[in-house]
């Protein structure tokens, strides 16, 4: 009796100390359980921050392209004018032989005050895009230090380029006068869009020199046009 | 009928409601820059286009206006017989356009 009362005193205390062990081993199976979610958690967290590291390097090398490009692209306008401007005065010179030398100092300073004027208005728009540009720059380094992203473009609505816009400007004085309004307003909104959507200065040329390639075009397709106006246009017949 | 016109009029005729303004009408027609206002001006000319000037505040909106085609409903039969016309000239003249034709520009 005493023997089997030790033996099963002895039992239950065996198996209390079992309990005891299985109750801390799931304990330690459970803690495991939250750390490998954390760590996966931690894991998911790395991984974004890492695509979103690469995202912002990327858009810095396009910001960085695009201000190269500017920048050459600006370049290739200031020697295209110092070129014209090298060559025109002897031009010049030789279509006004006959002319008093008054008239054709007159005429060079005349031409070379225009140069400089397209020259600082061309280099005022560089300089401005350099500043929008710039703008983005701290954003995009405090985007580096955390998970976050910004926007590199600036929210500030592009303006189209003054050099463009002033052939296209000549070019509407080919139309009849009371037409000029309203192309000069629809030029403009297509020289704005093409402004937000194609920063590149050269895409806004061409389209200069096409308006300016179909401007007698223009001019004869609105002879006898039926508007004049602002307002909507009405059928004039069949054609 | 010239083949840029009948591209810009095959435009107009897939959704003959809907409003156009020049460069967006130009840059679908793949035409190059320019071509596009002496053509709008003919078919405004000859009845077969409307235009009006978009209805917003340029200072509000911070942009230009832009202008706006549409086919002219009252002319809209009128066109569709004259594209269709210039599609069967165009055709027996073995002439093909990727475009016209049904296919990519």
């Amino acid at each position: 009796m005493t023997v089997s009362r030790t033996f099963g005193v002895s039992l239950v205390r065996d198996l209390a100390l079992a309990l005891d062990a299985a109750s801390v081993y799931g304990s330690d199976l459970a803690s495991n359980h939250d750390s490998i979610i954390e760590l996966n958690e931690q894991l998911t967290v790395s991984r974004n921050r890492v695509a979103t590291l690469e995202r912002t390097v990327m858009h810095d090398r396009d910001l960085a392209v695009s201000l190269a490009n500017e920048v050459a692209l600006d370049l290739a306008v200031v020697l295209s004018f110092a070129t014209s401007a090298m060559r025109e005065p002897e031009a010049l010179f030789k279509r006004n032989e006959s002319r008093p030398q008054l008239d054709v100092q007159a005429s060079i300073d005349a031409m070379a005050a225009t140069r400089d004027r397209d020259l600082a208005s061309n280099l005022s728009d560089c300089i401005r895009r350099a500043q929008q540009m710039s703008r983005s720059i701290p954003g995009a380094l405090e985007a580096l230090k955390s998970d976050r992203t910004v926007d590199l473009i600036s929210p500030e609505r592009k303006i189209a380029s003054r050099l463009p816009w002033r052939t296209v400007l000549w070019a509407i004085q080919v139309l009849p006068s009371k037409y000029r309004a309203r192309y000069h307003e629809e030029f403009l909104a297509e020289f704005d869009e093409l402004a937000q959507y194609s920063p590149s200065r050269r895409m806004q040329i061409m389209h200069a020199l096409g308006i300016l390639s179909r401007v007698v075009s223009l001019r004869i397709a609105l002879r006898g046009h039926p508007e004049a106006d602002q307002s909507t246009t009405r059928p004039t017949g069949s054609p | 009928m010239t083949l840029p016109t009948q591209l810009v009029l095959h435009l107009l005729l897939e959704e003959p409601t809907r409003e156009w303004y020049g460069l967006q009408l130009g840059t679908e027609a793949g035409l190059p820059s320019g071509t596009i206002h002496p053509i709008l001006a003919r078919l405004e000319k000859a009845g077969w286009l409307i235009s009006r000037w978009e209805d917003i505040s340029p200072t509000e909106q911070g942009r230009p206006r832009r202008r706006y085609y549409q086919i002219n409903p009252s002319s809209l039969a009128a066109v569709q017989a004259a594209v269709r016309r210039a599609d069967t000239g165009r055709r027996a003249r073995g002439l093909l356009h990727p475009r016209l034709s049904g296919g990519p520009a």
